[in-house]
């Protein structure tokens, strides 16, 4: 199938910009994407991950926002960042047992337009980076849609969905539970990382990407249009 | 901090090169860090990188290797590279990661600025700046107390002025003077000269058993021909010199002025003394079996010794003191057994016992040298004599040499032209087995008996050494024989050519090539000293190996010989035997650095006789 490809992303991104009064998310969408031609050792990302009360985005409640930026496949941990969510609702107990966030400390977070703020102007020029990254695109388009009243249309990468077409190619069968952060780490020789918290999860990402990066392309170029994630929608 | 930032930390921190930052630089260092992934295969360090890097392996390994393409090193977990500088580089280090790895790199810039700002850590990478062993070894010995005999001198020991008195006074003002003054010794001065001591015991034995009368000089019952020692002598050294004479005071003299008097009580009352109560034990026992018991403290003298804070010297000096004295009392248990021997000998011990640097593990290395003799019965007695000995230290727990080199072996049993023969021999004839015998004979040490038997012999035979150049180029080939290793690998000991050891011999890889470097440096200079670092110290004055050289060499072998100490510590409190096998994974980051530093040392101080015996043929 023919897809327009980035181009229309790239001007329905500048659109919607244009739109939108003076603010975060205008100020995001009018700094342009990374060169989908560009090799992935020459662009920015940002590796993002969310801690939520569930997986469902129009129920569930983000408790706090972890990332890390990316120049190529250069970890940056001087920009690592971690903020915590004031809630509005009591946070679930299975989720809190989960991700060790409890009402407690949720109060003590910010407001979601901070985080959001902060995290967008992280983001602004890169590329998102995230394990399974339909979750966090879900809930920062819902949480923009409610803040701005406007879509976000996040450029991303998904680690999983790279290491799903990495084993199709191969021809692997994939064990229900190979594609998880930890085991597909363990499979790469990275450390293993105490989980389900978004900063070391957003760190766990990028390392992943590094090293899934490395051993895709070796010592070649490879093109961001072929790890972009391509949410049908768009291109 | 955040919490996921303290994992990073928590690495850093844990490794030897960081963990010398203060905690407050540790907490911002996870900051400037970049995380990198290389696969295998991947060329180390990369293009891109620039002198100063430094490269922290989270997971994964690297080979190392010069141009040569011989393996310098191999990193794995913890372990860190600092990229060389393009002109002063370390001759062209290339390497090659052969595990997927994670690296957690400090770029240069912020690594020089930690540098500047942080001496200590400066030193972890300017190897011509550093002195870490010798700092490890202040470090690792921080355990001795201001005030414990290990550590003070002679002179803070010293309450007050001696009590002396003139030769000519009469042995019962003699008397009086030392119960008025409440002492149990009195000098005794001629014309502002020490003359002698007497002693309580003095009194006893050669006043009151003899019946001489209480009205004669004092002079025909004090000890004459004195050992004394300065107020700078180390109390433990002391105390050594008294278990060893078996003498309870000493004059402390400052240049020929009596400056004090010390007992055995003044000691053991500073501790640390069991020494001496197990050297006094020993002399008391009349049988093989009533030894056998007194010698089962011998480890607790170890761990007493090593809990204090003593140095692995020391150490040495306290074992051997006490091996000498079960030795010297087995002769003379043996005596009563078999007679008195028929001609002069003398009683020797080489290896380790020679040199005086035991530890509890250890075997039995000795010889036995004899007057020149045609009478019958010579050789068996001493044959006899020997075997009852040996099989003596064998039942208080200092096993036979499983290398037979033992007086009840033959060949370590000769009558003195049999020696001088012997050692010319080896001499002359040097080949590799001459030579490694020849290592041997030049750790012969008197233990007991007639020392002008041998000490003219060893004399002769290191003037006789100095001037053959093949034996020595021998000696020297041996010594280099065993290589140390080139460090670690995860929990592994990695040996020069890439072999991996689950237990580092801290003796055969450590000890011993330090030992035979010594050796081939005091027979260049016909040095009579014996200790390891005796000779090192030795050849640093005769100008054998630099100051500097010298300083590592004998840092290294104090860390080798420490650790070896503690580690069998270690293994008796656990129950067990003790041994010279460490398992790396016993060993903390910082301890396995400092190792691997020691190795360093020693590689480089062989690479150094090796280049000379090539360039020359000879040393």
């Amino acid at each position: 199938m023919i897809r327009p490809g980035p181009w229309l992303f790239r001007r329905r991104r500048r659109r919607l910009a244009e739109r939108l009064p003076a603010g975060p998310l205008r100020e995001y969408l009018a700094t342009d994407i990374p060169d989908p031609g560009a090799d992935c050792r020459e662009t920015g990302f940002l590796a993002v991950d969310l801690e939520t009360t569930g997986l469902n985005p129009t129920r569930d409640q983000i408790l706090s926002i972890g990332w890390v930026a990316m120049n190529g496949m250069d970890i940056l941990l001087s920009t690592a960042e971690q903020r915590w969510v004031r809630t509005t609702r009591e946070i679930p107990e299975s989720s809190a047992v989960v991700h060790r966030i409890t009402d407690d400390q949720a109060a003590l977070g910010g407001s979601l337009g901070d985080g959001l703020q902060h995290l967008l102007r992280a983001m602004a020029g890169r590329v998102m980076l995230a394990h399974h990254a339909t979750v966090e695109l879900g809930f920062l388009e819902r949480a923009c849609m409610a803040k701005y009243g406007s879509p976000c249309m996040i450029p991303a990468v998904d680690t999983l969905r790279l290491a799903q077409e990495m084993l199709h190619r191969r021809q692997q069968t994939v064990r229900s539970d190979g594609l998880r952060l930890g085991a597909l780490r363990n499979q790469y020789n990275l450390p293993p990382y105490r989980g389900h918290d978004a900063l070391n999860d957003a760190l766990a990402a990028a390392e992943l990407f590094a090293a899934q990066v490395s051993h895709l392309a070796g010592d070649h170029a490879l093109p961001l249009h072929r790890v972009l994630h391509r949410p049908g929608t768009f291109w | 901090m955040d919490a996921e930032l303290q994992e990073i930390r928590d690495f850093l921190a844990a490794s030897v090169e960081f963990a010398v930052l203060p905690e407050d630089a540790l907490d911002r260092l996870p900051k400037l860090i970049i995380v990198r992934y290389l696969r295998r295969g991947s060329a180390f360090p990369p293009d891109n990188t620039q002198a100063s890097d430094l490269w922290l392996v989270r997971t994964g390994a690297v080979d190392l290797r010069n141009t040569r393409e011989e393996l310098l090193d191999k990193l794995g977990e913890g372990d860190v590279y600092a990229v060389p500088d393009a002109e002063n580089g370390s001759g062209h280090v290339h390497g090659q990661v052969i595990e997927d790895a994670l690296f957690y790199l400090l770029p240069a810039s912020e690594a020089r600025e930690l540098r500047h700002q942080y001496p200590d850590f400066a030193d972890r990478f300017d190897r011509v700046r550093r002195r870490p062993l010798q700092q490890a070894l202040e470090a690792f010995q921080g355990g001795a107390h201001g005030d414990s005999v290990l550590t003070v001198s002679v002179g803070e020991l010293v309450t007050r002025a001696p009590e002396s008195i003139a030769p000519d006074a009469s042995i019962q003002s003699a008397a009086q003077h030392m119960s008025q003054q409440e002492v149990s010794a009195l000098l005794v001065m001629s014309g502002g000269e020490l003359v002698g001591i007497v002693t309580d015991h003095d009194l006893r034995k050669r006043c009151l058993a003899t019946g001489l009368s209480r009205n004669e000089p004092v002079g025909s019952i004090m000890s004459g021909r004195l050992q004394t020692v300065t107020p700078e002598t180390p109390a433990f050294e002391a105390l050594l010199l008294m278990s060893r004479l078996d003498i309870h005071h000493l004059p402390v003299l400052a240049g020929s002025r009596p400056v004090g008097l010390i007992s055995t009580t003044d000691l053991i009352r500073h501790q640390g003394t069991n020494a001496v109560y197990l050297v006094r034990d020993i002399r008391r026992c009349e049988s093989v079996p009533a030894l056998s018991r007194v010698t089962e403290a011998l480890p607790e003298l170890q761990i007493h010794l090593v809990q204090s804070g003593a140095t692995a010297f020391h150490l040495g000096q306290a074992v051997t003191a006490v091996v000498d004295a079960m030795t010297r009392r087995l002769l003379k248990i043996g005596f009563a057994e078999l007679g008195e021997p028929p001609v002069p000998y003398a009683w020797l011990a080489c290896g380790s016992q020679g040199r005086r640097e035991q530890t509890i593990h250890t075997d039995q290395d000795n010889a036995l040298i004899y007057a020149d003799s045609a009478g019958d019965g010579v050789h068996d007695y001493f044959a006899r004599l020997a075997r009852f000995v040996t099989d003596g230290l064998d039942r208080c727990g200092i096993v036979h040499c499983p290398g037979d080199v033992s007086a009840h072996a033959q060949a370590w049993r000769r009558s003195v032209s049999g020696w001088r023969e012997e050692i010319t021999r080896v001499i002359h004839d040097p080949d590799r087995k001459a030579c490694m015998l020849a290592a041997h004979y030049f750790d012969l040490r008197v233990v007991y008996g007639e020392s002008g038997l041998f000490e003219p012999l060893r004399l002769e035979a290191l003037r006789y050494a100095r001037t053959r150049p093949p034996f020595l180029a021998q000696m020297a080939e041996n010594a280099l024989s065993i290589e140390p290793p080139l460090g670690f690998f995860r929990q592994l000991v990695l040996s020069q050519n890439g072999d991996q050891a689950d237990t580092l011999d801290v003796k055969r890889q450590g000890l011993l090539p330090i030992a035979g470097l010594a050796r081939v440096y005091a027979l260049q200079t016909a040095s009579s000293s014996l200790h390891t670092l005796d000779r090192l110290r030795e050849a640093v004055r005769v100008g054998t190996v630099t100051r500097d050289d010298g300083a590592n060499l004998c840092g290294a072998y104090e860390h080798l010989a420490t650790l070896r100490a503690r580690h069998q510590v270690d293994q008796i409190k656990a129950g067990g035997r003790p041994d010279n096998f460490i398992p790396p994974k016993t060993l903390s980051p910082l301890e396995r650095g400092h190792l691997k530093d020691a190795f360093g040392v020693i590689a480089t101080m062989q690479k150094n006789l090796r280049a000379r015996l090539a360039g020359r043929g000879s040393l």
